[in-house]
Formats: structure tokens, sequence, C-alpha cells
């Protein structure tokens, strides 16, 4: 039995290592990325690619271009690249425009990269297609996006329709920068529809002198598509991983039961004066202070008659001045309680304060009785 | 889907299952710091992942070290009669099968009112029985049903635990607390001096010849036997002891108010042991004893018996009677012991004097009841209400309990007075005297030759 189980726990580490392995080896990724040049899936851009490869010079790039750029006059084409967070990348772009070439972006929205701005027009929400015009005519163009681009005083609008321009053309330096909305016109699936190449080669400027580049960068390095990685410093990340799998462990181990289900006790604790704590709300509700008092002195009625024998029948006068001497209290003291008490228990009511005064009183003496015993 | 449900649900919910220790977490929690101390020079997600990786596999290996079901036999050897509020041990064989040294832990399937102390790490020698006990301390009288042992054990190097259950269903009674029985039963008069009163055993008038014995000063001379002495050269004389064979009806009162909390345990509680010490005393004694409980209805009947072996049939009746939230009938449960009980014996109530004095009307019943046989209250004083009567009064409220609670004492002292005059005495005794009151009060009346 144990043979078998171990031999099961073997083959689980053999198929562990060997998907690690797999997954660690093998760059291909299954799935393409948009707009990527080799890509053959709707979404790529490899007929573009294979096109611009044949009739023009063309190279791939993963690379940032340098800064010791030999090639002058070049067009890098940038498909849909991410926002760039770090400005080193975003200035080298700028020197290598500065050099002289020519750097062509086609993004979705490109509003914040190299100070461009977009507007979002809410009519273009429900529509497919429009009517994109550029210097000379004008062709029909699928839309998919509800953006576009501000214009600037020096810009050259190079595509426009009714609701604004689609690409424009800016200098910087000696070099040029076109920003185009819609990248998906590139794609394989839209490259071949209505209008969509000639508005591509109205846009760009393609000579067969220049040297086209296709800057791949963000697909392959971890600023680009794998940026949300680098948000942070690697430690985080080993902190926050090696977190997880703490947590769950954790998790495992105080959340698995050990023992019987236990059924909470019953409530079942009662005590014995119940029954008095629920009298004395009631007398205090009633503000029923003189019968209180008058339990007070049958009580302390009661202990003199145990202690001294005086009988119930007496007077407080008779009863108090009896056990003159035989308490603490002097007599003159006892004379005034007696000769108080008498009128007190013969009034219809009591304030609360008097009251609280004669409980202690009687409180006192019941002590002082009980305390000569 | 269904197999990946069940395996989830044995992960953490079922009885069985494997869990990480607190080892392997410290251990998991220094190769992190490890690994963020590495990333700081190196770092890369597949080395992050396949480092992790390697690492729980590694520590995986540790789970063949650990037994199977089948491996381990466990068998618990617990009385099946405990006494309440006495500390016992339940003792556990396991018998280790594996080729591996284990530590284990274990719980018991126990009531959480036995107050179990559970040990945490033993170590369990391969191939070899261990015996572990653990102690249980029963706080609430009833009967219980035992069932699963659940273990947990871990290799010597205790990274991963497992979790396994045994399954041995056992009944277990909580009887009431025996002590004050024994101590009687071991020297009745030790225990009865010890309160203050005395076995009477010489007695003139009306009795039972019980032995002859050297004659001492102070002796009766006219018990002298003149016959023995003359035998035997000198002075013998007879001993009488008051008869045997008198009928003793014990009823016990479950209703509202005998729930109320005392230090150890609640009036019920209190009541049963001091019925229970009772009845020996009266079964030790050769009486005929029958037990009643009751509270609104009557909860459970023992009728008359004789003789030591008595005593067990009650215990098995009443050991698990408990507190009815209701107001008790003391009608009905003296009517009942009157039918059963057809001749002469006494009736002692073990009741709260405060709920039945309360009850008026029955005043003129009892009267009646009176006649026939002899009637007795026996209650607990009340301890909070002695501390309410001497407080010293600091806030309204304070002087409004102590004024209803003097009130309450006097009303109570003077109808426990008006019923004694009928001839109806009540007692009140602190909760740790009450057995032996309760004693006190049967030999006091066998003494005086009442029944």
């Amino acid at each position: 039995m144990l043979h078998r189980s171990s031999n099961k726990i073997g083959i689980a580490f053999v198929l562990i290592l060997v998907a690690v392995s797999y997954f660690s080896t093998s760059q291909t990724p299954e799935e393409y990325p948009a707009y990527l040049s080799a890509s053959p899936s709707p979404t790529g851009t490899k007929a573009f690619y294979t096109y611009l490869d044949k009739e023009y010079q063309v190279t791939k790039e993963t690379s940032l271009p340098s800064d010791i750029t030999e090639k002058q006059n070049t067009i890098r084409l940038l498909l849909n690249p991410p926002l760039f967070t770090d400005q080193s990348i975003q200035k080298s772009y700028i020197d290598y425009m500065k050099d002289g070439n020519t750097l062509a972006i086609w993004k979705n929205n490109p509003d914040g990269l190299f100070n461009i701005q977009s507007d979002y027009v809410e009519e273009l929400v429900n529509i497919d297609q429009t009517t994109v015009e550029t210097d000379s005519s004008s062709y029909q163009a699928l839309s998919s996006i509800p953006v576009r681009i501000q214009m600037e005083n020096e810009d050259h609008v190079l595509l426009k329709d009714e609701y604004g321009p689609i690409a424009i053309e800016r200098s910087i330096g000696d070099g040029k920068l076109i920003v185009a909305l819609e990248p998906d016109w590139l794609t394989n699936d839209w490259i071949t529809k209505e209008g969509h190449v000639a508005l591509i080669f109205n846009t760009l400027p393609l000579d067969h002198e220049k040297h086209i580049i296709f800057d791949e960068y963000s697909y392959y390095t971890q600023e680009g598509l794998q940026a949300q990685f680098n948000l942070y410093p690697n430690w985080a990340y080993v902190l926050l991983f090696e977190g997880i799998l703490l947590t769950i462990l954790w998790l495992w181990y105080s959340g698995k039961r050990f023992g019987a289900i236990i059924q909470p006790r019953d409530e079942m604790v009662r005590f014995s004066d119940e029954r008095l704590k629920a009298l004395s709300n009631w007398y205090l509700k009633g503000k029923n202070y003189h019968a209180s008092i008058q339990y007070q002195a049958d009580y302390l009625k009661d202990r003199i008659k145990e202690q001294y024998g005086i009988p119930y029948h007496k007077s407080w006068i008779e009863r108090l001045s009896a056990i003159e001497n035989k308490v603490t209290s002097s007599n003159h003291e006892l004379r005034q309680v007696a000769e108080e008490l008498e009128t007190l228990l013969h009034r219809d009511s009591l304030l609360k304060q008097e009251y609280l005064i004669w409980s202690k009183r009687l409180d006192r003496l019941q002590k002082e009785v009980e305390s000569h015993e | 889907m269904k197999s990946f449900k069940s395996w989830w649900d044995r992960l953490l919910f079922r009885d069985k299952g494997i869990l990480p220790t607190k080892r392997l977490l410290y251990l998991f929690s220094l190769f992190t710091v490890v690994v963020f101390l590495i990333s700081f020079w190196l770092f890369s997600w597949i080395w992050l992942i396949v480092i992790t990786l390697l690492g729980i596999v590694f520590s995986l290996l540790d789970i063949f070290q650990l037994p199977n079901k089948k491996e381990m036999a466990v068998f618990r050897d617990i009385p099946n009669e405990l006494e309440r509020y006495q500390e016992q041990d339940v003792l556990i064989h396991i018998h280790n099968e594996s080729t591996y040294d284990l530590y284990i832990r274990l719980k018991d399937n126990v009531p959480p009112s036995f107050q179990a102390v559970y040990p945490c790490q033993h170590r369990l020698k391969k191939r070899a029985v261990t015996k572990i006990s653990y102690p249980i301390f029963p706080q609430v009288r009833g009967k219980y049903f035992v069932q699963n042992i659940y273990i947990r054990v871990k290799s010597i190097l205790g990274l991963w635990e497992k979790q396994i259950t045994f399954s041995q269903s056992e009944e277990i009674k909580v009887i009431p607390n025996l002590s004050e029985t024994k101590r009687y039963l071991e020297n009745a008069q030790q225990y009865l001096l010890h309160e203050g009163m005395k076995i009477r055993k010489m007695r003139s008038g009306p009795g039972e010849f019980a032995k002859v014995r050297h004659y001492a000063v102070g002796d009766d001379p006219r018990k002298i036997n003149w016959r023995q002495s003359a035998k035997l050269q000198e002075v013998m004389t007879n001993e009488f002891e008051p008869e045997h064979g008198k009928y003793i009806t014990i009823l016990i009162d479950c209703g509202r108010m005998m729930g109320v909390e005392l230090e150890d345990g609640n009036r019920l509680e209190k009541s049963v042991e001091a019925a229970l010490t009772v009845a020996a005393a009266a079964l030790d004694n050769g009486d005929y004893v029958s037990v009643i409980a009751f509270s609104k209805d009557i909860q459970a009947v023992v009728p008359a018996g004789k003789g030591l072996e008595h005593l067990q049939t009650i215990l098995q009746t009443i050991y698990a009677v408990q507190v009815n939230p209701q107001e008790s009938n003391y009608a009905l449960a003296i009517q009942y012991a009157q039918s059963m009980q057809k001749k002469r014996s006494m009736l002692l109530l073990f009741s709260d004097v405060q709920t039945f004095i309360h009850e008026d009307y029955h005043l003129h019943y009892m009267q009646k009841l009176r006649r026939k046989h002899l009637f007795f209250v026996i209650g607990i004083q009340d301890s909070l209400l002695q501390k309410k009567l001497e407080i010293s009064p600091s806030s309204v409220s304070e002087a409004m309990e102590k004024s209803l609670a003097q009130k309450q004492y006097l009303q109570q002292k003077e109808t426990m007075l008006k019923w004694q005059k009928h001839g109806l005495p009540m007692l009140e005794a602190p909760a740790e005297q009450l057995a032996a009151t309760a004693v006190s009060q049967y030999i006091n009346t066998l003494n005086r030759g009442l029944l």
C-alpha cells in the first residue's frame, strides 16, 4: 500500500518537473499577441509585413532605437504600443526622430503618447463605417474606435473624416512623427476590406530608399507587454508570491477541523435573586419608598427582638431606649432616630433622598445590633 | 468535478486529511526570507516558481513516513459510569504498526462538559503499543454517547500531519457525586459526629433487640440480662436499637427554582446527592426507600425497596434527572406519593422552601397528610439572600433590593414557624451540609421513634 502511494507521488513529482521545464524553455506562446508581424491570425499583421518585406527593405527589431543610429532616414512602425511609463523609453524615440527618422504609430487611443491628445466623439460609438478623406481623394473605411486626434498648429493632417483627423504628421527635429488611429486596418482580417490599403499607403511615406523597421520592442520586453510585472521592485513580487502560498498553507493549517463539532451549551444559569430583582425594579418604578422603609424597620425590629428580646408591640421610642448603652450610637442619637422614625412611618410618602438617608441609618443600626452578638 | 469536490471536502471539512504543520509554516517563512534577500541581486519568475515548487515537493516527501489508517489501531478504555466532579483518567491504547516512529496528538469525542485535557505531543514507537491517558472532570450529569477518536500523526521530521479518525461507540453515564454517600457508608458514626448528631443505639422503651454487651456505668439496670450475667459471671446488658423496616419516601423537586446556581453545580445536584445519602443511610439501616422526582409532572419513580442493592436501582433511575424550567406541582407529587405509599412513612421533600411556602393553599391539605405520614421539607439556604440582607446600601436600587430581601426573610421565617406549629417542619441548610442535615433529620426521627 505504501509502495503504491509512493509510486503515485513519484509520478506526480515527475509530471511537475516536466511541466515546469516545458513552460520555462518554450518561448513561443500558443496565442499570438494582436498586431504581431509574425502572426497569421486575423488579429496579426503578417500579410502587411510579408508584402512590405517583398517590396521594401524591412527588418524587425525587438530593442529600442540605439543612440548611435547608423541608418538615417528610416521609418519605424509601432503597432498599438502600450503607453510608456518609463520616460527614458519615450526619450530614446524622440532622439531617434530628431536624428531625421520617421516614427509611425498606429494606436487605438494615442492620448498621452508623445504629447498627442485625443477627443472622445460620442456619435462614433454607433458608427461602423466612415468616409475618410486624404489630400486628394476619399475612401470608405471601417471604424472601430470613438476617438479623434486633437490637432495642433504645425500638424499636417494626413487622413480625416467628418468627425476629425484620423492621422496626422508632426515634425520633430529633423524627423517626423506620424500618428494614426485604427491599427485594425493593418490586421490580416481588415487590410483587404474597403479602402484600407490605399489609406495606409497614403499615411506612410514609403520609399524604396527608406529602410522600414517593425518595432516589436513592446512585445518581447518586460517594459512592454509584461510591464505590469515591473511596476514594483522584484522583492515585492517575491513577497507577494510567497506570501500567497504562505497564506494558503496557513489557512489550511488553521482551518482544518480537529475533533468533533462542538454545539454551544445552552444558557441555563439561574440565580436565586431573580424574584428580588424583579420586585425591586417594580417598587422603584412605582416610587414605593415608604413600604420599603417599613420593611427595613420591621427587619430591624426582628433583629432587636432576637438580640435583646424586646417584643414587637413596643413603640420605636421604647425599643430604642431599651437598647441604650448597648450599642455604639449615643443615647441622644438613638432618641432622635426613634422620634423621627415614628413620624416617618406614619407619613404617607417619602422622598428619594430621605429614603436613601434612612436606609443608611437603619443599616447602621442593624450592623450595630448584629455586632453585639 | 465530483471527485475534486470530495477531495476538497476531505481536505478541509472531513475528519481525515493531510495538513501542514507549524514547523512547515516556519520553514516556509524562512525560505521566503532567503528568497526575498536573494531577489535583491537575482530575480526571474521561472527561477522563483521552480525553486518554490521544488521546496514544496521536497517537503511532501515527508508524507511517505506517515502511516495509513490500517497501520494504526486505537482503543479507548473509559469507565461506563463516571461520578460528577470526580477527576478520572481515560486510557487510549494506540498500536503503531508502521515502520516509523511518530508523534501524535489526539482528541476524543467526549462532551465539552467533561473538561478533558488532551496530550499534545506524544511519541509513538514503531511497531509497539503506546498507552496515552488524559484526565476528565465531568460537570453535568446525564447519559452521553462517545464515538470518534481523532488523531493527528506526524513523522519525526514533522512537516506534514495526517488526521485519522477511529470509531468506537460507547455509552457513558455521569452519575451524581457519591462521595458523601461513601463517607457515610464507610463510617456513619464519624460522618455524623462531624456534623454534631449521633446515632443513638441504646434506648429505653420500645425498640428492637440488637445485642448483649458488657454492662457499663450509666446503663439502665432494668435492661440487665440476668441469664447471660449468670452464665458468664459478669454483668451483661441488652442493647436495643430503633426498629427496622420503616418506610422512607424521598421527593426530589426538579422545578424551576432548583436550577439556581451554587458554587459547584446547582441546587438539584446537591439535592440529588443528599437524597442518595439519605437513601443509603436508610437502606443501610434496613429500611424501605422509595424515590419520586417531579417537576410539573412526575419525572422518575422508584418503588419502595430494601437492602443496599436497592441504592443501585435508585441511582440508575434518577441519575439523569434535569431541572425543568417550569413551576413544580407539589400537590401532584404528594398525591402520587400517597397513592404509592399506603403505609405510614417519612416523606422527605428536597425543594426550595421559598417556592414551597408561596403555595399557600396546601397547608390544609398538608394537615391531612400529616395524620398519616411524617412530612419534612429540606431546602438549601439562599446565600445570595444572606448577602443581600447584610449589604450596606449606597444607592436607591441597592437599598430597595435589601429591603425586599428583608421582607422575604421575615415572611419566610413567619411561614416556616406557622407550618412548624402545624407539625410540618421545614429546614434550610447550607449547600455543603445538606446531606448531613438530611441524614441527621432521618436519624433523629428514628431515635425519637416518631415513625
